[in-house]
């Protein structure tokens, strides 16, 4: 037995056939591959990013990319921000069954209307915070853009501010860092917030005059926003009466097809025309709309123009598209511009009771601005006269606000401001009455002039409570 | 490299390296003396045996504990026999079994037990392999006498089951090896001395058997051996992880499959076929009855919320591509934008041909799966092909023919026909008496005048279901030698479906298009699928051998969105009048779905999968307590896939023409090696080393590619045509882990431990190595001294078994980081197009895998001489860290944005049942019964901190308004169905009909059932008649408990007794409103009579004039009856392609079949 075992076992050759084993074992381990090679850690998914491709000047740059077309989207993109509070006021109406809630103001709590915008406007917070951190590390010398960025995620806060309820969260997503669910903020506090995102943009983008401007602007209409007119108009003294700052739009042939930027504006019915099957501009011009609507088509005004003869869609009504936007999608819609600078410094003259300087200054526009005007009309304007009395100032002064600003944004925050700050009853400015639905059914306007925060947001945020309060 | 794999290293050398010295310490005090038997080593080839010394031989060197004072030799024999569990063939002619002997040792080896108790016995002891055989002592040699002359033995061995001869079977007389049977099981043996011999057959994978026979004076005697496979005991061989081991070591169950017998009677097309109904704890469920569909598999129900659910897959010790139930089973081509219909295809597991497979073993869970690794938590499939064995070349050809047909017939519809009043149009006119052509326009009342029953499925002219067809022939062939056996099967199957082109509608092509169908339109439903496998095994001297497997399948299947139009069609109503086709829409009123529906008969998908698989197994002892096993293995699939639609549809998508192109390839790649050692210990103990490590690597690259606008008559993409889509899909994912399995035996106790490390790809991040633990204990009560001896005559064995181990999931490579998307070419506005990136995802640093425990236990009894098995498993499966992609709040990062986080625990606690009853059991009359009986019970037991519960699957996408879906939420099952329930109805304004308003919904959504069967349930029998000449088996399936939506009940509401008969009660019209789902889903119970086979061996001498040396024939059904309280076709095809909702959207049922096999050996 001895002699079996050590013939079997303890030959040298049987050992250097297991240290041989052995060391081939070792080799793979430890000699040429480390685990991440092992375990083929450095491939990544096609159209996915390694992160430290973007730690680099030129990866800086396409975040701030990423932030802009981003907001562009936010902004007057489809479901944006210039559409969704064009159907709240009373610049647009719903021509089928889209934002019919939003149009007809009954908007309760725990569903998801309007959630598109909602979600397009925190995603350029949340872009643009990341592109601020790049540009930051990776690319020095970018002040001017960083403080563009933080304009736009400022901007997107005054958006959120004139549309969604009291209470919105501001969640944070922090650069390289986690992200940190906040509790609901009120209307003011967003106000305040985006105003001090302003600050920085100011100081940061003082070498570029452009985003300076836009800075500005922002914080002057802010300032109108929490009633401190004068305060407005100082920031924008010195922004000229040509400044414009412009968000571009492609015609549908530029589209990226297969990709989500889709780079047309709101009002594009150019793919409807040509393929009656797809997606299709649900919208039309208001006229009156709910009373208290203005008169946008009916008042012949060349800054609102119109055209019709799309069609019907459910609610069996004409469908009017805004002239100024190219139904192919492209063009530009006016973010700031010297004629909103023009207009706050009239606002913050009417408030000083300076009615000659007030009415100077609209009719300064009137004379001067109407060069402006898309689709191109013959000017100027014809002079305004003092109606007399200070309510009729104020609404003389919104009413050219609305057809100067007209389809930009701008028309949800003064309905809300007239509400908070001019004393008006919501029923004295946003549409009411009889309602007509699709399909012939009717039914009345509801009592809502924000949009509550969607239910997706409370579902998943455990720091959220919902709405302080509405219509505040 | 690290210092925690240089410790590895050093562990695994210590680990291997120690035992060895002990050993020789133990073994040179381990000699017995030879007091009375020899003991002899077979020696095979016809040669005699030669002696041995009994401590050379482990078989010997077993361990027992006996105290037999004064008993007969027969109940020595057969302690030392169970407690070595020890396979001893002796005959009562050899052998005085009445004898009394005396026997009383400690830890003695089974050698000196042999030699105390067979001191005065006169047999010696011959070892063959694992077998001992007692043997007469040979006779002196006879006496020179001129009048006697020798006689001849000669004989034929055969199967019992198949009547096949038994190749290289030992014939042995008076304990000495004589012969070897030829490739025709015979063998004859001369030069026999007149007188009483004793002849013993040995050959492995059978029972072992002698019989006595007198040969005369110059006599030719003829012995004849039916040998029977050796039946699934404690002493089987079972594949782990570690290599093979003796089923009795291991502390958990497993499901061993042999594939032969059940190929030979029983209806199977693939492994899919081979697993359902034979594995307790599994389930089976189908996407549809097209050929080639896969099936979903869900071993002890479903653990996690978010990762694949599906079990990996072993073969040959290397692991293969096994996504069932991922979007990426769907057909590569039909997944994109083109809004085209979702096409199964055929599973990866079913690449693997079923006739090369020589077992499969399913293990169900982390407490056997723990060394598999991270992603073994879903159990695991091991697949053993076949190698062959040692003889001359054996052909087997089998060839199969059979149809197909759909069961049972579609229920026929009742339609009131009637006209508008407005235009006196022909419309239906429901009992509410409103009509409309658009959901749009409103209420238009219409005036009913005749009740139509209508079925176009049942309709010959009309339907699109047929009888289809199968034919498969698999050619094998197998033997070798003592260093070299081999394998090689080549198989091909080819089916065409049930669905075909009614005559109605080629007409009506012809006529729109003044074209002629093409020939696929005719039959669109087609799979064929071939491949050819080999396996080697060759021997490298004295202390290695090395297997060879190599796979190469060919799959290509075809089919149609006719098919997936049948839950339409049976709801609809052809006015061939006009050729309109109408659907009811809700409430009643109708739509003319032609458009549609037509274009959807013209959609063609097909998808190609070329499957290439190469495995390389090294086994090498460098001494003789040690083995070392290394495996690598590739396998390759490479998928061409495509949908296609024709010009010339009705709908603007379908008028240009469109074609889906997707090419896909998938790569396994796996490296294994690992170390067994066996150690003994003083006091009877036994200590057992596995350790080693293994890498698997799994990428999958796919292109997909959306054009339109192609040219009349072209079916590829062109330059004229349209890009529409392109996108590539790219997933690269590897683990690595390194495994220690310590475990000790101490006679009838076996203690098994292990402990793996685990790594997963994780892009950019380095994380700690997850643990995963596993414990077994395996204990042979039955052996002990203590157990009642009047149990003994009933109790064969009695094991009793626990196991507890943990398993996981990785996480996906990149879950960990924030990621970014690239957007190339985006314009500003700015001139050119600019480059710009956005935040993909936001990642989560804190990752983990996810982790599955389990701890399983029962017992396994054979009583009454191995008539009865009884086998009885309890389990509670418990998945923490359950990986969740989780929403992350619109106020971060807008809306669609996802974290992955370990939040949740998901629990599944049941038991399996294996009764197996051998009633009869004769040469004439076998009968045996075998029935599996699982119950399963899901529950999610917790979501953590901040996470709602969910829908996974909704029937909306507003939240606000979801009616039913399938959700996620604590103490309910996973993937449960919820619907908002009909609270109640009652005709209000007592006009005898109902209408929306009078039915009252519920605000909130309430649990309406799981999604899984709670029980499952097979039962199988058999007869064996005239020695296996003639044998029937039929086989049952059972389910209860899973609730599925019924298409059928919710299409069908509109044209019910209920909403057209004046009639009919409230009761019966409510279905018609329930628009939650809630009353169209139920709790499905079913018994399915699943397979019935008859089978006959052609005699030998027939079967010879033919060619063969073997025949068999068979007449095999499936799917032939089936009782259910389900309303619809079939409640067992149910499953999505991807996900883990059950819904039976009207699609193909499970077909009906009958074939007839032939089987020849050659």
């Amino acid at each position: 037995m001895r002699e079996y075992m050590d013939r079997r076992g303890s030959g040298p050759r049987a050992k250097v056939a297991i240290a041989s084993a052995l060391a081939a074992l070792g080799l793979l381990l430890g000699t040429g591959c480390s685990m991440d090679d092992l375990l083929g850690t450095e491939t990544l998914p096609p159209d996915i990013l390694d992160p430290a491709v973007a730690k680099t000047p030129k990866g800086a740059l396409a975040a701030y990319n990423g932030a802009l077309v981003h907001f562009r989207n936010a902004f007057g993109g489809y479901e944006g921000f210039v559409e969704a509070s064009g159907v709240l006021s009373d610049e647009l109406e719903q021509a089928g069954t889209n934002l019919e809630r939003v149009d007809t103001r009954v908007i309760p709590e725990g569903e998801n209307t309007a959630s598109s915008v909602y979600s397009k406007l925190h995603r350029v917070r949340g872009q643009t915070a990341q592109a601020i951190g790049l540009l930051k590390d990776y690319a020095p010398g970018s002040d001017d853009l960083i403080g563009h960025l933080y304009a736009l995620q400022a901007y997107s806060e005054i958006f959120l501010a004139d549309l969604f309820c009291s209470g919105i969260p501001l969640s944070t997503l922090d650069y390289e860092g986690n992200f940190t669910y906040k509790p609901g903020s009120t209307t003011q506090q967003v106000y305040e917030h985006a105003f001090a995102l302003l600050d920085t943009a100011v100081s940061l983008a003082k070498d570029s005059v452009q985003f300076a401007q836009l800075a500005r602007l922002g914080k002057a209409r802010v300032l109108l926003a929490l009633g401190r007119y004068q305060e407005a108009a100082s920031e924008v003294a010195a922004v000229p009466d040509d400044y414009s700052y412009e968000v571009r739009y492609a015609a549908n042939a530029a589209r990226i097809k297969g990709q989500f930027d889709d780079p047309q504006h709101f009002a594009t019915i150019e793919s409807y025309r040509s393929n009656p099957g797809s997606w299709k501009w649900y919208f039309t011009v208001a006229d009156r709309e709910g009373t208290n609507g203005l008169d946008y088509i009916s008042s012949g005004d060349p800054r609102t123009q119109v055209s019709s003869g799309w069609g019907n869609h459910q609610r069996e009504r004409t469908i009017y598209h805004p002239s100024k936007y190219p139904v192919d999608g492209s063009g530009t819609i006016v973010l700031a511009s010297g004629i909103e600078a023009r207009l706050i410094e009239a606002e913050a003259a009417l408030d000083a009771g300076d009615v000659d300087l007030w009415l100077e200054k609209l009719n300064h526009l009137r004379r001067t601005a109407w060069t402006s005007i898309r689709p191109a009309t013959t000017g100027p304007l014809p002079d305004l006269t003092d109606p007399g009395s200070r309510d009729a100032r104020i609404d003389l002064l919104f009413r050219e606000r609305a057809f100067w600003l007209f389809l930009t944004g701008q028309r949800q925050g003064d309905l809300r401001r007239l509400v908070r700050n001019y004393g008006r009853s919501q029923d004295q400015v946003y549409p009411i009455g009889l309602y007509v639905q699709a399909r012939g059914a009717t039914t009345t306007y509801g009592s809502d002039i924000d949009v509550p925060v969607p239910v997706s947001e409370q579902l998943t945020n455990p720091n959220y409570t919902g709405c302080f309060g509405r219509g505040v | 490299m690290s210092r925690r794999f240089r410790w590895m290293l050093l562990s695994l050398a210590v680990f291997i390296l120690l035992p060895g010295g002990v050993l020789r310490a133990q073994a040179e005090s381990a000699v017995p003396e030879d007091a009375g038997p020899q003991f002899l080593l077979a020696s095979g080839q016809g040669r005699a045996p030669v002696q041995v010394e009994p401590g050379r031989l482990p078989v010997l060197n077993k361990r027992v504990t006996i105290d037999l004072p004064d008993t007969t030799l027969d109940a020595a024999l057969g302690e030392i026999s169970k407690q070595a569990a020890l396979r001893l063939v002796y005959s009562a002619s050899v052998v005085p079994l009445k004898s009394r002997v005396s026997l009383k040792g400690s830890d003695i080896t089974v050698a000196s037990a042999l030699t105390e108790v067979l001191r005065h016995a006169h047999v010696d002891v011959v070892v063959h392999g694992s077998q001992v055989v007692l043997v007469k002592k040979p006779t002196q040699p006879a006496r020179d006498d001129a009048q006697q002359k020798p006689g001849i033995i000669v004989g034929r061995v055969t199967e019992a089951e198949s009547g096949t001869p038994v190749v290289g079977a030992q014939v042995m007389v008076d304990g000495v090896g004589r012969a070897i049977t030829d490739a025709g099981g015979r063998y004859r043996i001369t030069g026999i001395a007149p007188g009483k011999h004793v002849v013993g057959i040995i050959s492995i994978g059978y029972r072992g058997t002698v019989r006595e026979v007198e040969v005369g004076d110059g006599e030719t005697v003829t012995v004849d051996f039916v040998l029977e496979a050796a039946p699934t005991q404690l002493s089987e061989l079972v594949v782990t992880a570690a290599g093979e081991q003796r089923r009795i070591e291991l502390g958990h169950d497993v499901t061993v499959i042999r594939v032969d017998s059940i190929m030979a009677t029983a209806p199977v097309t693939s492994v899919t076929d081979l697993l359902e109904g034979r594995v307790p704890g599994l389930v089976v469920q189908r996407t549809s009855g097209a050929p080639g569909d896969p099936a979903r598999l869900r071993l002890r129900g479903v653990s996690s919320p978010m990762m694949s659910n599906d079990p990996i897959i072993i073969v040959d010790g290397i692991r293969v591509y096994s996504e069932l139930s991922t979007a990426r089973a769907a057909n590569l081509g039909g997944t994109g934008g083109t809004g085209g219909s979702t096409y199964a295809t055929p599973s990866p597991l079913d690449y693997i041909d079923p006739y090369s497979i020589e077992a499969i073993q399913v293990v169900r869970g982390p407490s056997a799966a723990t060394m598999y690794g991270q992603d073994a938590a879903n159990g695991v499939i091991i697949i053993t092909t076949k190698r062959g064995r040692p003889g001359p070349p054996s052909w087997r050809t089998t060839v199969e023919r059979g149809f197909t047909e759909t069961p049972g017939r579609y229920p026929d519809l009742h339609l009131r026909m009637g006209r508008l009043l407005t235009d006196d149009s022909r419309v239906f006119c429901p009992l509410n008496n409103w009509a409309g052509g658009d959901i749009f326009i409103g209420k238009v009342p219409c005036q009913a005048d005749t009740v139509v029953t209508y079925q176009m499925l049942n309709d010959p002219e009309l339907t699109v279901l047929d009888r289809g067809e199968r034919t498969a022939v698999s050619v094998g062939v197998s033997g070798g030698s003592s260093t070299l056996t081999y394998n090689i099967t080549g198989t091909y199957m080819d089916e065409v479906g049930t669905i075909k082109l009614p005559r109605y509608e080629i007409m009506r092509y012809r006529a729109e298009r003044g074209i002629e169908p093409a020939s696929w339109m005719l039959r669109p439903q087609n799979h064929t699928i071939w491949g050819v496998t080999l396996g080697a095994m060759a021997n490298l001297g004295r202390s290695a051998d090395l297997s060879l497997t190599t796979q190469l399948t060919r799959s290509q299947q075809q089919r149609s969105a006719l098919e997936q139009q049948l839950g339409t069609l049976m709801s609809t109503y052809l006015d061939r009048a006009t050729g309109t086709y109408y659907e009811a829409s809700s409430y009643g009123r109708i739509q003319d779905v032609s458009g549609e529906l037509l274009d959807r008969f013209y959609e063609r998908a097909t998808s190609n999968a070329t499957h290439f698989k190469q495995g390389l197994a090294l086994n090498w002892r460098p001494r003789e307590w040690v083995t070392i096993t290394s495996n690598v293995g590739l396998q390759v699939v490479s998928r061409a896939d495509e949908v296609y639609s024709p010009p010339g549809g009705h709908d603007w998508r379908y008028q240009d023409g469109r074609l889906g192109v997707g090419k896909g390839q998938s790569v396994e790649s796996s490296f294994k090696v690992h170390a067994t050692s066996q150690l003994p210990l003083p006091g009877g103990f036994m200590f057992k080393l596995n350790t080693g490590v293994d890498f698997s690597n799994t990428r999958e690259d796919d292109l997909h590619l959306d054009v339109r606008k192609l040219p009349e008559g072209m079916e590829t993409v062109t330059a004229a045509a349209e890009v529409y889509y392109k996108r590539q899909h790219y997933s690269d994912r590897s683990t690595f882990g390194w495994f220690v399995e310590p475990g000790i035996n101490h006679r009838r106790l076996w203690i098994s431990s292990g402990l793996r490390l685990d790594g997963g790809s994780n892009f950019g991040s380095r994380v700690k190595l997850p643990r995963f633990p596993k414990l077994s204990v395996s204990y042979l009560l039955s052996d002990e001294p203590f157990f009642p001896e009047r149990l003994q005559t009933v109790v064969g064995s009695l094991r009793l078994r626990a196991a507890y181990g943990h398993a996981g999931r990785q996480p996906g490579p990149t879950d960990r980081l924030r990621l970014y998307d690239a957007r190339t070419q985006i314009w500003l506005g700015e001139g050119t197009a600019i480059d710009a990136i956005q935040l993909r995802s936001v990642g989560n640093s804190d990752v983990r895998p996810e982790r599955t425990k389990e701890f399983e236990a029962g017992f396994d009894a054979d009583l009454f001489d191995d008539r009865v098995k009884l086998g009885v498993t309890g389990y509670r499966k418990t998945t923490v860290d359950a990986l969740l992609s989780v929403d992350v709040a619109p106020s971060v990062y807008g809306s669609g944005v996802k974290t992955m986080m370990n939040i949740g625990v998901v629990r599944n606690t049941g038991f399996e049942l294996e009764f197996g009853v051998e009633p009869i059991r004769s040469d004439l009359v076998t009968w045996y019964t075998r029935t599996q009986l699982s119950h399963n019970r899901n529950i999610v037991v917790e979501l953590g901190p901040g996470v709602e519960p969910f829908f996974p699957e909704v029937n909306t996408t507003n939240p606000a308004s979801i009616t039913s879906g399938i959700r996620v939420a604590p103490g309910y099952p996973l993937f449960g169905r919820w619907a908002k329930p009909v609270l109640g109805y009652a005709d209000a304004n007592g006009d005898g009909v109902l209408d929306p308003s009078e039915v009252v919904l519920g605000d909130t959504l309430v649990y309406v059932g799981g999604t899984l069967p709670n029980y499952t349930a097979s039962i199988s029998t058999g007869v064996s008649l005239f020695r296996g000449t003639l044998a029937i088996d039929m086989g049952f399936q059972y389910e209860s408990g899973m609730t599925q939506v019924n298409e059928m009940s919710r299409r069908l509401a509109p044209f019910s007794r209920g909403w057209n008969d004046p009639t009919a009660s409230l009761s019966e019209q409510v279905a018609v409103f329930d628009l939650t789902e809630f009353t169209w889903v139920q709790t499905v119970n079913s018994l399915r009579f699943h397979s019935l086979s008859i089978s006959y061996q052609v005699p030998i001498r027939i079967a010879n004039r033919l060619g063969a040396r073997a025949l068999a024939l068979s007449v095999q059904g499936s799917n032939l009856g089936l009782w259910t309280n389900y309303r619809g076709m079939d409640p067992n095809v149910n499953a999505r392609v991807s996900g883990n909702d059950v819904r039976d959207t009207g699609v193909l049922p499970t077909p009906r079949v009958w074939q007839v096999r032939l089987t020849a050996t050659h």
